[in-house]
């Protein structure tokens, strides 16, 4: 149980602790001495009450209910989420799938230069190790481009390199993994 | 030639720009029209169809100092984040090391955790980079990452 | 013959362990169990019946998709709730960029309340119901929150902080804050009236 702890005293500290009291937060011999203040003290009494009524009001007020005809088509919606998500999923996997097929190497003109090297485990879509620079870096020559020198996921969460096929755009997809 | 390293007496500032959509298969929803041009290109890479551009977020930074900004969803409110640290500027190239965040409850304490870690070289004004994946509301987030030096 | 809360958190470790090995009709069985709850909440927080049915749905979707990360020392409604209110905080942050003016309230919110009694009761209570609903939509949405959660949920203040994944101090200033303006709000109109 979590002791809740006041540290005003009197009139003030009594109404700090109403709406606890009303909500059944406060027992023992807090609640006692909330309930023996009350008693004694019309203003605390008359504040206790207003939370009452605002209570009892709130309830009625906020009371809103799911239509029948929402409440029918509910689960076929959170259905229909489910497969969606799983069918993105599937697709995702299986585009990149595709795409390693297609492009088996990620050749980079300025990456090349630099010489990093991408390292695929066979049949992993999945780029694990970190790569990193070499300790000096090529001027960019030519047309303004991106070049990503070093990436890594997290321990959670893999990710692979992609580009748009004019190489304009360069992508990190990050997945995150299932945990067990 | 080498990339000048940050220094703190040059303190040459680094003009950052994320924006962040939401890529989704839903459909009915009307194509944002500022993001036609990037929309045209990111379906040429990427299996969906819709992005919505949730918000632009933009910042100034000298090198070595970080930038964040917050990323809409995850498990955590206000836990998921990006951070971009300018390291290096010269001549119109600007490296840039970015983070993405997020705070997951793990055996019930909450626990930040990095989903990728990159080092990337933009030109400045230049095409962006992007950092795509974490799952939110129906799609994926997609964060595009420009920068520029006065 | 209806559950009660300790039966129904017994059930519901059941139908969530069946849900982990690929029993779907046991998701199911939690869905119909608690989407009323779950768009009670969803809609006083969004104030928007279509948003609200979205993010509820999308939560319980979110949570069959992770329902191997999901860990029985918590019931599963808190679970639930914590990932629904997190869509459903975003889903304002994010409504908020697009389109401002989004938001049903105060009016449809009357009309969706469950307005039941005899017909004389009905008005007056339709009234109050508007007030009401008008005062709600006015606090800030973290407060909003946590009042939904203990006054129509009615979780306990360690349930609340862990649904919104904060102290059982903040909890308490929320709810307190948000009485305080309540009161504040009814009052001024009661005495405009």
């Amino acid at each position: 149980m979590t002791t809740l702890v006041f540290k005003r005293s009197g009139c003030a500290a009594v109404r700090a602790r109403l709406g606890p009291y009303l909500d059944g937060q406060v027992r023992g011999a807090k609640r006692q001495s909330v309930e023996a203040h009350v008693d004694s003290c019309g203003n605390c009494s008359a504040e206790l009450q207003r939370l009452r009524t605002l209570r009892d009001e709130l309830r009625r007020g906020m009371a809103v209910s799911i239509s029948h005809q929402d409440a029918e088509q509910f689960w076929e919606k959170v259905e229909r989420r489910i497969e969606g998500a799983k069918s993105t999923q599937q697709g995702i996997a299986d585009w990149v799938r595709e795409a390693f097929q297609l492009y088996p190497k990620f050749v980079w003109g300025s990456a090349a230069a630099l010489g990093v090297v991408v390292a695929f485990v066979a049949g992993d879509l999945l780029l694990r190790p970190t790569i990193r620079p070499p300790a000096t870096l090529a001027p960019m020559n030519g047309a303004p481009r991106t070049v990503i020198e070093s990436v890594e996921g997290g321990p959670n969460s893999s990710v692979f390199l992609l580009s748009t096929p004019d190489q304009q755009l360069k992508i990190i997809w990050v997945l995150e993994q299932e945990r067990s | 030639m080498l990339l000048r390293p940050a220094h703190p007496s040059a303190a040459p500032t680094v003009a950052l720009q994320a924006q962040i959509l939401l890529a989704s298969n839903q459909p009915g929803t009307a194509p944002d029209p500022r993001l036609a041009g990037l929309v045209a290109q990111l379906r040429t890479a990427l299996p969906y169809v819709s992005y919505q551009l949730l918000g632009t977020q933009s910042g100034r930074t000298a090198l070595g100092q970080s930038w964040r900004t917050e990323l809409p969803g995850g498990e955590v409110p206000r836990g998921r984040y990006l951070e971009l640290t300018p390291t290096a500027a010269d001549r119109g190239a600007i490296q840039i090391q970015a983070r993405v965040v997020q705070t997951r409850i793990v055996q019930g304490r909450a626990t930040a955790e990095t989903l990728v870690n990159t080092t990337l070289r933009l030109q400045s004004g230049g095409p962006p980079v992007v950092i795509g994946g974490p799952p939110h509301q129906s799609g994926v987030l997609v964060i595009v990452i420009s920068a520029s030096t006065p | 013959m209806g559950s009660t809360p300790e039966r129904e958190t017994a059930d519901d470790h059941e139908l969530v362990q069946r849900t982990k090995v690929g029993d779907r009709s046991a998701f199911e069985t939690l869905v119909r169990r608690y989407q009323d709850r779950a768009y009670r909440v969803a809609y006083q927080i969004l104030l928007h019946r279509e948003d609200a049915l979205d993010v509820a749905q999308e939560a319980f979707a979110r949570a069959y998709l992770s329902i191997d990360r999901f860990r029985q020392s918590a019931g599963f409604y808190t679970w639930l709730y914590r990932i629904l209110v997190n869509l459903a905080i975003d889903h304002t942050r994010a409504r908020v960029r697009t389109n401002p003016l989004n938001s049903d309230a105060p009016r449809s919110v009357a009309a969706q309340r469950d307005v039941t009694g005899d017909p004389g009761a009905s008005l007056e209570t339709k009234e109050l119901g508007e007030r009401i609903a008008r005062a709600v939509a006015s606090l800030p949405v973290h407060q909003r929150t946590a009042l939904t959660l203990r006054e129509i949920q009615g979780l306990s203040y360690e349930e609340i902080a862990r649904i919104m994944n904060c102290s059982i101090g903040t909890v308490m200033s929320r709810l307190y804050a948000a009485r305080q303006k309540l009161q504040q709000v009814l009052g001024d109109e009661a005495r405009s009236a």
